[in-house]
């Protein structure tokens, strides 16, 4: 119970710091709080209205692409903000952040997914829940306490399965040199994975991305449950539990990566 | 002269060294390109066309885009911004040089680079999606490449300006992360206006950023014919004056704040 207590303290601490500095210098983040916005707003727009125009993108209608769109964009939201560290492990290898923790008496991964709390990621989850709800009602979702748990306990897989991505590409950082160039196209990749149906790829690209890479289970999978779509995928895998069970597999996975690469780190005597 | 290529060659060389941020270009390009390829592939599964175009030309305005993007990458505005930002601008101003000629040398450089290491693996990606279309005609080809450099006219320019607006706006974060954006939806790279409400499409037309990716790609889908690409041509022209004037009046503002600031 102490101990517990104890790395709840740490955790305020460093919640508390992290706010503090991104508060410091507030004109900085204007041009996010411009873009962003922008960025998705006019993304979703678009897609709706192609949407529209053709009847269905993938077996999805207009509801329900934004439905899916709006589902994706808040556990992407909800990564930003927690866990955007996975974005600058090279960084942090370079300028020895990890000597930092390694130095604390504290489990280093610990240290690792709770160092910093991007409160300015509000700004991507804002927008998705915005989107999320209009979806909602589109396509009428029910707001009952069993389809809450549902998508509480998705977003939480969801999450996982970002964040698990985003250290797997930074764990290439202990053993070769900069990663940073591959998180961009690993951005990418859970954009168009997540942000209109994966129905639209073919059958091979669908397997890989269900059990390969399991980003199927970001968005697509719990929306076509939610959407009561699964006739019409290729794997009857909308069932929402398999989200955060794809996402404790994929965390188990890379933190277990991410020791290994500490490991290897340390006895490099950098 | 020789000073331009120098740079030119110099910079070729550097992006050249840097392999995982060429993979990483190559890999986020590919993603774009084949995710937008499939999303055209099955949006037109229960179409011919729609808004006067084929499935089969909107693969091929989501690959030619896709290349494009990589040719027209422009530092200038990043440049100038970071430049500004530490000071070294004043020291720049001073040197023997045009500065903005060795920004575009700089980009020209990195044009170079992408067209070898990006564009060229990019296209034979591709092919493993789409088969090999080219232009409708070569009149349309024509109308492509004069497009392309007109293209990039109007998208460096926005970027120096952006740069230049560093001067004003030193606070306020990476402006050209919000130019990037609004651009990536006014040119039709995401999805061509043709596809939007009429109202959209008569206001975005009256920005120049629909005469660069939509123009181009347009012109070589066949979409736009060449008497439309030319008219699209003099408008081209038109945005490179109006853009240029602007920078000329800006870099003139911006110089005799850096004195006042006393470099």
């Amino acid at each position: 119970m102490k101990t517990l207590r104890h790395y709840l303290s740490v955790l305020y601490g460093t919640i508390k710091v992290s706010v503090l500095n991104q508060l410091e210098y507030p004109a900085y983040f204007i041009c996010w709080f411009i873009a962003i916005p922008i960025q998705y707003f006019a993304g979703i727009s678009m897609i709706a209205a192609v949407s529209k125009q053709f009847g269905s993108i993938g077996g999805y209608g207009y509801g329900e692409i934004i439905f899916l769109y709006g589902l994706g964009l808040i556990s992407h939201g909800l990564m930003v903000v927690f866990f955007i560290q996975t974005w600058n492990i090279d960084r942090m290898i370079l300028r020895g952040g990890f000597d930092r923790m390694l130095l604390r008496p504290m489990s280093v991964v610990f240290q690792f997914c709770t160092d910093y709390f991007n409160f300015i990621g509000l700004i991507d989850l804002i927008p998705g829940v915005v989107i999320f709800i209009y979806g909602c009602n589109v396509v009428g979702f029910t707001w009952s306490l069993f389809n809450i748990l549902k998508l509480a306990l998705v977003l939480a897989g969801a999450v996982m399965i970002r964040a698990s991505f985003y250290l797997l590409i930074g764990c290439i950082s202990f053993w070769a040199k900069g990663s940073r160039a591959l998180v961009g196209a690993g951005e990418l990749f859970l954009q168009r994975t997540t942000m209109y149906p994966m129905s639209v790829y073919p059958m091979i690209f669908q397997f890989v991305f269900t059990f390969i890479i399991p980003v199927g289970f970001i968005a697509f999978y719990p929306a076509a449950e939610f959407l009561q779509k699964n006739g019409s995928v290729a794997f009857h895998l909308g069932f929402a539990l398999l989200t955060p069970i794809a996402g404790l597999l994929m965390s188990s996975f890379t933190i277990l990566l991410f020791k290994i690469g500490l490991r290897r780190y340390e006895s490099a005597g950098s | 002269m020789s000073s331009f290529f120098y740079t030119v060659k110099t910079y070729l060389n550097i992006t050249l060294s840097y392999r995982m941020e060429v993979l990483g270009g190559i890999l986020s390009n590919f993603v774009i390109m084949v995710a937008t390829v499939f999303f055209w592939k099955s949006a037109y599964i229960n179409t011919e066309q729609v808004a006067g175009v084929t499935g089969a030309q909107m693969s091929v305005y989501a690959v030619v885009v896709t290349i494009l993007s990589v040719l027209f990458y422009c530092s200038v505005g990043d440049e100038l911004g970071s430049r500004i930002r530490d000071g070294n601008i004043a020291l720049d101003m001073l040197k023997p040089l045009n500065i903005y000629i060795f920004f575009l040398a700089q980009d020209m450089g990195n044009l170079l680079s992408a067209l070898l290491l990006k564009a060229i693996p990019l296209f034979l990606i591709s092919l493993l999606f789409i088969p090999f279309t080219p232009p409708v005609s070569v009149a349309a080809y024509m109308c492509f490449f004069l497009s392309i450099i007109l293209s990039y006219a109007i998208l460096w320019l926005t970027s120096a300006l952006v740069g230049l607006l560093t001067f004003w706006a030193m606070h306020v974060g990476p402006l050209g992360f919000v130019k990037d954006v609004i651009v990536r939806i006014l040119s039709g790279s995401l999805i061509p206006i043709w596809f939007l409400p009429d109202w959209l499409q008569r206001l975005i037309n009256f920005t120049p950023f629909v005469y660069t990716y939509q123009l181009t790609a347009g012109v070589y889908i066949g979409k736009i014919s060449v008497n439309q690409a030319l008219e699209g041509n003099l408008l081209q022209l038109l945005w490179i004056g109006i853009l240029l004037l602007l920078f000329i009046l800006l870099k003139k503002r911006a110089f005799a704040k850096v004195l006042v600031q006393g470099g």
